[in-house]
């Protein structure tokens, strides 16, 4: 099997890195909701420029979610402007502002935390994950792995916020040292995360059904999960309002009576993640941020 | 060392599971990973986690993984030379 970068998506935020750290410097002095406002006359713009976007997001909307031709086209929009915000939060905390976090579950990530076993954390790019970086803090380190073509402005921000809270960066290289990094990572007892709705890195994937329709989830961290025997949760960080944030944590675990094959418990844990992640969709639609046709990556 | 190859070869099936192959269907000499056997770096996890548990042999640095995992004889022969079980 070929080693793969995800081709309809290059995981990099839009800008030079000037322009990052002007907007850095801009939101220590300026209001964010003036940036939102100002996110909320660039959209527009954004659906009629950004045409593979603007389709796929209406595409979801309509054929997945169910809603009608105009409902659609709003919650395109709807779903740019969150999408604006969540990234503009980002940027926020590089400026030092800070948010509100409700946890639910915390329990069981903080049971984990204090065990001397490894755990892994499966992202997704629905909500602002990365936020998580910035409220769930444990004691243990957090490796996460993330895609090496973000912009290094960006990188340098990002490393120096979550780097007081115990995280590390680990880019998908071909030379593949991210997979000792991370298997050494659970061997030593500390967190991995992991974006699970991309393929990232390898082809190996299950397909499991989500919202009516097979999608390819891909099996690295269910593999890594078996192979240490290491527990999975999922985090979603989703948006409520202008500072508020919700994060869900929830597990994710093969419901298994009798011995199965690694292969079908491979499935069954990568069909409740996709179980879990349509449950949260449905309630946060418009914070479904894969601008491609997930159906067909 | 032709008994360890066969072993290997035989467990490199099993664990990734290539259904399809046979123990002679492995070049002892092709590269694992690229060209070859044609292995990714999910394989790469598997195969880590085969010389640990079958072997006692952990490997935590990447350059020295890249060189024992360069083909099925490299990594029989690092085995003969490493292994606590």
């Amino acid at each position: 099997m070929p080693e793969i970068k995800h081709n309809l998506w290059k995981g990099k935020t839009d800008g030079t890195p000037w322009m990052h750290k002007t907007l850095i410097w801009l939101m220590r002095w300026i209001n964010l909701n003036v940036f939102y406002g100002i996110m909320a006359l660039v959209v527009p713009f954004y659906m009629i420029f950004n045409r593979q976007g603007y389709r796929s997001t209406y595409n979801f909307f309509r054929n997945r979610i169910g809603y009608p031709p105009l409902k659609s086209f709003f919650s395109v929009y709807a779903n740019h402007f969150r999408f604006g915000q969540v990234i503009l939060d980002r940027f926020a905390v590089f400026a030092g502002k800070s948010f509100h976090f409700d946890i639910e579950n915390f329990n069981l990530y903080e049971s984990l935390s204090n065990s001397d076993k490894g755990f892994i954390m499966l992202g997704s790019h629905v909500g602002n994950y990365e936020m998580a970086g910035y409220s769930l803090v444990a004691e243990k380190t957090i490796n996460a792995l993330h895609f090496d073509g973000e912009a290094k402005s960006i990188m340098e921000n990002r490393s120096h916020q979550l780097g007081g809270n115990n995280i590390k960066l680990i880019p998908v290289l071909d030379d593949m040292s991210h997979i000792f990094l991370l298997n050494n990572a659970l061997s030593d007892g500390q967190i991995v995360s992991i974006p699970n709705d991309r393929m990232l890195g390898s082809s190996k994937h299950v397909d499991c059904v989500f919202f009516g329709e097979k999608a390819k989830f891909p099996t690295g961290a269910y593999i890594m999960s078996i192979n240490r025997e290491v527990p999975m949760i999922a985090v979603f960080v989703m948006k409520l309002s202008g500072r508020k944030y919700k994060i869900l944590v929830r597990k994710i675990e093969a419901q298994q009576e009798q011995i199965i094959s690694k292969q079908e418990k491979i499935y069954m844990l990568a069909s409740c993640f996709a179980s879990n992640l349509e449950d949260v969709v449905r309630e946060y639609p418009t914070q479904w941020f894969n601008y491609f046709d997930f159906w067909k990556q | 060392m032709d008994e360890l190859i066969l072993e290997l070869k035989n467990e490199i099936i099993e664990t990734l599971n290539l259904e399809d192959m046979q123990p002679e269907d492995i070049d002892t000499d092709a590269p694992l990973f690229g060209e070859g056997l044609g292995l990714d770096s999910i394989d790469a996890l598997e195969l880590i986690v085969l010389m640990e548990k079958n072997y006692g042999i952990k490997l935590r640095d990447a350059s020295k993984g890249k060189e024992i995992f360069k083909s099925v004889r490299v990594m029989a022969d690092y085995i003969e030379k490493n292994r606590t079980k």
